[in-house]
């Protein structure tokens, strides 16, 4: 037998995984052989060493431990708590341009139809400089009774815009409603994305006592995750109504254009 | 389950009850499952010193060792419920731990060393722990100087052949137990091992001709032996 076999057959038989046969075989070499004598004995050494030379551990380890998985329990739940608050990134910012584009349309439409046929394209809602910080009064249908499941609808209706300070989009968030209004002042269209059917997340806590530590605030944590991950999905579907809405709104307008160019023609045909 | 932070409270010394120092790691995690928190103690006091003595042989920085043994610990305690006994617990411990380390370790190859210019923690959150009236400095000394010798001769071991090597050698898991924390082949297992002994042997060689280190060897070797038979009296 030669010394490199013998000496993967010594580490095997350390550990007691060298089968009967071969243990007769390797005692055979060890017999005759110094230097792999000399290796098992090396082998064995250096386990010991091993063994001895455990670092310890610094004071205070369990202290240390306690802080760092109540930090990390506390902030599991404060990430699940905010993104339920929080739109997706981008998300709001991109619904608020789809959402001016297409309720822009219907504005510049009404407001060409003002021109060109009075009466029929006029926005009916009255100004109420009375009540403070309001900047629009909308002409809204009742919000939708809640559903089970998170919603959002999209509810657009005919507003007057009182005060815009040159931004021609405002939002504002009440509650569970975020609206955003379009158009300049005196005319325009307000949009006004309502949800309805998602819980609290902070009722929710209070319901399950919170304590922040313990593996039944995770299950917590996952169930606002779980309506966190629905209330995206309604917001996407929102987002493609938005889309929806714009390319209504660019049907309108490209009929509108067409109409006024047949009115100023008609007099020269005449 | 219902614990609140006030019942957040380190285990002491010896304090767990006898009935769960009794039982199987794998019925302690049951248990943990449960909601058990003493049970979790117990674990942390069974492969607290193991996981840290796994991981800074191969991280060779105490203050990450720490960290990585607190990350591993943690995510045992988060993630009690994924754990399903087709596997023995200390496999899984391990799986968690390796992975971890082999995390760290690439992050570290990707990224220069730099120099952390937060303030340290909060005085008042890092409780003062009275020294052990058992230790004595002169031991301590003695075992830290070895302990620095090995693990300079541990970490010119490779990385590929040093993780099977301590699982073998420092945390006595089987060839099986190995292959499924490693994902590599029985008999790749079987010849790394072999061939980290080789160079580890390679590397203390001259350790091993020293006679007083090794006279000392065994002095360590007899204060252990005593000390566990004191702590089992306990």
């Amino acid at each position: 037998m030669f010394c490199r076999r013998a000496r993967s057959f010594i580490s095997l038989a350390l550990d007691g995984a060298l089968p009967a046969d071969r243990t007769i075989t390797l005692t055979r070499h060890l017999e005759g052989c110094a230097r792999c004598r000399e290796y098992q004995t090396d082998l064995q050494l250096g386990r010991r060493l091993l063994a001895t030379s455990a670092p310890a551990l610094a004071d205070g380890f369990e202290w240390r431990l306690q802080l760092r998985l109540n930090r990390t329990l506390q902030e599991a739940a404060r990430a699940a708590a905010s993104a339920w608050d929080a739109p997706p990134a981008g998300a709001g910012r991109w619904l608020r341009g789809a959402g001016l584009a297409a309720v822009g349309g219907l504005a510049l439409a009404a407001a060409v139809g003002l021109f060109l046929l009075p009466g029929e394209w006029s926005v009916p809602a009255p100004r109420e400089p009375g009540v403070p910080g309001a900047l629009v009064e909308r002409n809204a249908p009742q919000e939708p009774a809640p559903a089970s499941a998170p919603q959002i609808a999209i509810v657009e209706a005919p507003a007057t815009v009182t005060s815009t300070a040159g931004d021609p989009t405002r939002t504002s968030v009440s509650g569970q409603s975020r609206t955003t209004w379009f158009g300049r002042e005196g005319t325009g269209r307000a949009v006004d994305l309502r949800l309805s059917g998602a819980p609290d997340p902070r009722g929710l806590l209070e319901r399950q006592g919170w304590s922040g530590g313990s593996l039944e605030d995770l299950r917590s944590i996952a169930t606002l995750r779980d309506q966190n991950r629905r209330l995206r999905d309604a917001l996407a579907q929102a987002q493609r109504e938005v889309i929806l809405l714009r390319a209504q709104s660019d049907t309108a307008r490209g009929g509108l254009a067409a109409d006024a160019g047949g009115q100023r023609e008609a007099p020269q045909t005449r | 389950m219902r614990v609140s932070l006030s019942e957040f409270r380190p285990p002491r010394e010896g304090a767990a009850a006898p009935a769960l120092r009794e039982l199987r790691d794998e019925e302690l995690i049951e248990r943990v499952q449960q909601g058990q928190r003493r049970a979790f103690d117990e674990i942390v006091r069974r492969y607290k010193g193991r996981l840290n003595n796994f991981i800074l042989r191969m991280v060779h920085d105490p203050l990450e060792a720490e960290e990585l043994t607190q990350d591993t610990l943690i995510r045992v305690y988060v993630h009690a419920d994924k754990y399903r006994e087709i596997a023995r617990f200390s496999t899984w411990v391990f799986t968690i731990a390796t992975n971890l380390v082999r995390n760290r370790v690439r992050q570290r190859k990707r990224q220069p060393t730099w120099l952390s210019l937060n303030p340290a923690p909060e005085d008042d959150e890092v409780p003062l722990d009275p020294p052990d009236p058992r230790a004595d400095p002169s031991r301590q000394v003695e075992r830290e100087e070895l302990g620095r010798l090995i693990s300079h001769a541990t970490s010119r071991i490779p990385e590929k052949y040093r993780v099977p090597f301590l699982l073998r050698e420092v945390e006595q898991l089987s060839y099986e137990e190995i292959q499924r924390v490693t994902g590599l082949k029985l008999g790749t297992v079987r010849s790394r091992i072999n061939r980290a002994r080789a160079r580890f042997r390679r590397h203390i060689k001259p350790l091993l001709r020293n006679e007083a280190l090794l006279a000392e060897l065994e002095q360590i070797e007899a204060r252990l032996a005593a000390e566990e038979g004191s702590d089992s009296d306990d």
